[in-house]
């Protein structure tokens, strides 16, 4: 099957073509490497928890997304800026700047104003989600109650489907 | 405790006030109208309560003027002093005097006056010591609110702390269940599910053995054990939770050191102080522990080059539900207990966990225990 380029960017939704299929069921005996071939989707993940960023990006890369990791709050940043992805998951209780700060930069300037961002925590306090989604993130998720098969289907949702990967 | 009326707006530096006003009429006759004043005493300074409400303090000695020498007989001998230019009434409390009631102006007082100062003096006394009953009762209270809001805070940290290791085990099991991860991956699933449940599992311990120290305390179960052994399990437990940039350094006696000990209770003490080394030096370096020993105790050291503490905040480390925030730490994971515990449990050895740190170049924190 041909791959395909989705030059999708920001939240114009999803689009869908004949033929061309969310695969998402497929990928269960296909190592991880061969998804990389076909990387226009990338995903910023801002996490200073190794093992939890880790996690989420064997299961993004599975999915076929090309995954950047920020350790912390600079770094984040710096990648938002220098990597210019397309997505980022963002954690809050990060070194030096925190989640919020964090989103309240990314907003500030526009090279990254459009990138659509979900926070992704070990904090489900109202006034922090509130707080996040005043700030313009799209999702406050939760880690704990958080499948990491919801982070593709988040990026789906927002930025529209991942093309095939080639073969 | 006794209230120091000087610091207190409320009742007793209001009867001090009314006292002195009510001696100074005591002692006054129709032709001569005397002045009163409190003077609280606090080690070797007087501080001036003057009927106005303004305050004034100096050093009580050395004495230089008969007046001054009044203050002092009637502070050492308790008794009230009647002399041509004043009259000095003590105010007594349970540990001496308190304080001198002094009223100025020529003459003396007679028998009745006397009798009826040295009552106003009982009466500011019994005043003092129902404020101080009044503000222990105040600080209690405010100490048990504190408590309770310590405990809430930490409900609030331990849930986020379980919730941490908790996401990954989840995670990783829903993939391995949906059958989707590579075998490598796999592998790499299964040790990370491991290591996560461990970490909740010493979480889990560290509260149950607080919660049971505060309550029943906790009964050491000793046997002869070998310290290095010990240090080198706690040493393995804790490697999975290294970061990239760590090493382990051990220096020790070839010898084992004999002991008598609880050796789940030591691992777990050796554990959060590795734990605790491990966290506060994310930028990695060596993490050195060694054991030395001689007839009587063994020291067992902890050291690692990570963010440090200040000096005034050592004492803070230690205590329960004492995690020391700061805009350096607050990304750090961990309820505050480890090294509180750690510290209870060398104590019930009949040892103690000091600490020595430098803020920015690292913290030892030194294990003794006795051998004997």
């Amino acid at each position: 099957m041909p791959s395909r380029a989705i030059e999708l960017r920001g939240l114009s939704g999803t689009v869908l073509e004949p033929g061309v299929h969310i695969r998402q069921r497929e990928w269960k005996t296909t190592a991880t490497e061969e998804y990389r071939a076909d990387e226009d989707v990338k995903v910023l993940l801002i996490e200073d928890d190794v093992a939890a960023a880790e996690m989420y990006r064997l299961r993004l890369v599975a999915d076929g997304y090309s995954v950047v990791i920020g350790h912390d709050g600079r770094e984040g940043l710096r990648l938002a800026t220098d990597e210019a992805p397309d997505f980022i998951y963002l954690d809050l209780r990060l070194p030096g700047l925190d989640g919020f700060e964090v989103l309240e930069r990314l907003r500030g300037d526009a090279a990254t104003r459009h990138i659509p961002v979900i926070i992704l925590t070990n904090y489900g306090e109202p006034e922090l989600r509130e707080r996040g989604l005043r700030l313009g993130a799209l999702e406050f998720l939760v880690k704990a109650d958080t499948n990491p098969a919801q982070l593709s289907e988040s990026v789906e949702r927002s930025i529209g489907p991942r093309a095939l990967p080639s073969t | 405790m006794w209230a120091d009326p000087t610091d207190t707006d409320g009742a007793s530096s209001n009867l001090i006030l009314e006292a002195v006003r009510l001696a100074s009429r005591l002692a006054s006759t129709e032709g001569q109208v005397r002045d009163a004043s409190y003077f609280a005493l606090r080690s070797d300074v007087l501080t001036c309560l003057a009927a106005s409400g303004s305050t004034e303090t100096w050093a009580r000695g050395p004495y230089r003027t008969s007046e001054h020498a009044a203050f002092d007989r009637a502070i050492t001998t308790g008794e009230i002093v009647d002399e041509a230019a004043q009259v000095v009434v003590p105010v007594t409390g349970e540990v001496g005097v308190r304080g001198i009631i002094v009223i100025d102006g020529t003459g003396r007082v007679d028998d009745g006056q006397r009798t009826a100062l040295a009552n106003i003096a009982r009466i500011v006394s019994l005043g003092m010591r129902q404020a101080a009953t009044v503000t222990e009762l105040q600080l209690e209270a405010e100490r048990s609110r504190r408590l309770e809001r310590l405990k809430s805070e930490f409900l609030n940290i331990a849930a986020h702390e379980l919730r941490s290791p908790l996401g990954i085990i989840r995670g990783y099991a829903s993939m391995l269940g949906e059958g989707m991860l590579p075998e490598a991956d796999g592998e790499l699933a299964l040790s990370r599910i491991s290591e996560k449940t461990d970490e909740m599992a010493r979480l889990i311990s560290d509260m149950l053995e607080t919660a049971r120290l505060e309550t029943l305390g906790l009964e050491l179960e000793l046997e002869p054990v070998d310290l290095l052994e010990i240090v080198d399990n706690a040493v393995l437990a804790m490697r999975p939770l290294m970061g990239p940039g760590h090493q382990f350094a051990l220096a020790s006696t070839r010898d084992d050191i004999a002991a008598v000990a609880d050796r789940r209770r030591l691992t777990t003490m050796l554990t959060n102080l590795i734990d605790n080394a491990i966290k506060y030096s994310p930028a990695g370096g060596e993490i050195e522990i060694s054991c030395e020993h001689d007839d009587r105790e063994a020291t067992i050291l902890v050291r690692d080059h990570g963010i440090g503490i200040n000096a005034e905040q050592a004492h803070l480390l230690f205590t329960r539900f004492g995690r020391l925030v700061t805009p350096e730490t607050s990304h750090i994971r961990g309820t505050g207990l480890g090294l509180y515990l750690a510290r209870e449990i060398a104590r019930l050895h009949g040892g103690d966990i000091t600490v020595r740190s430098t803020p920015d170049s690292g913290s030892t924190f030194v294990v003794t225990l006795p051998l004997a």
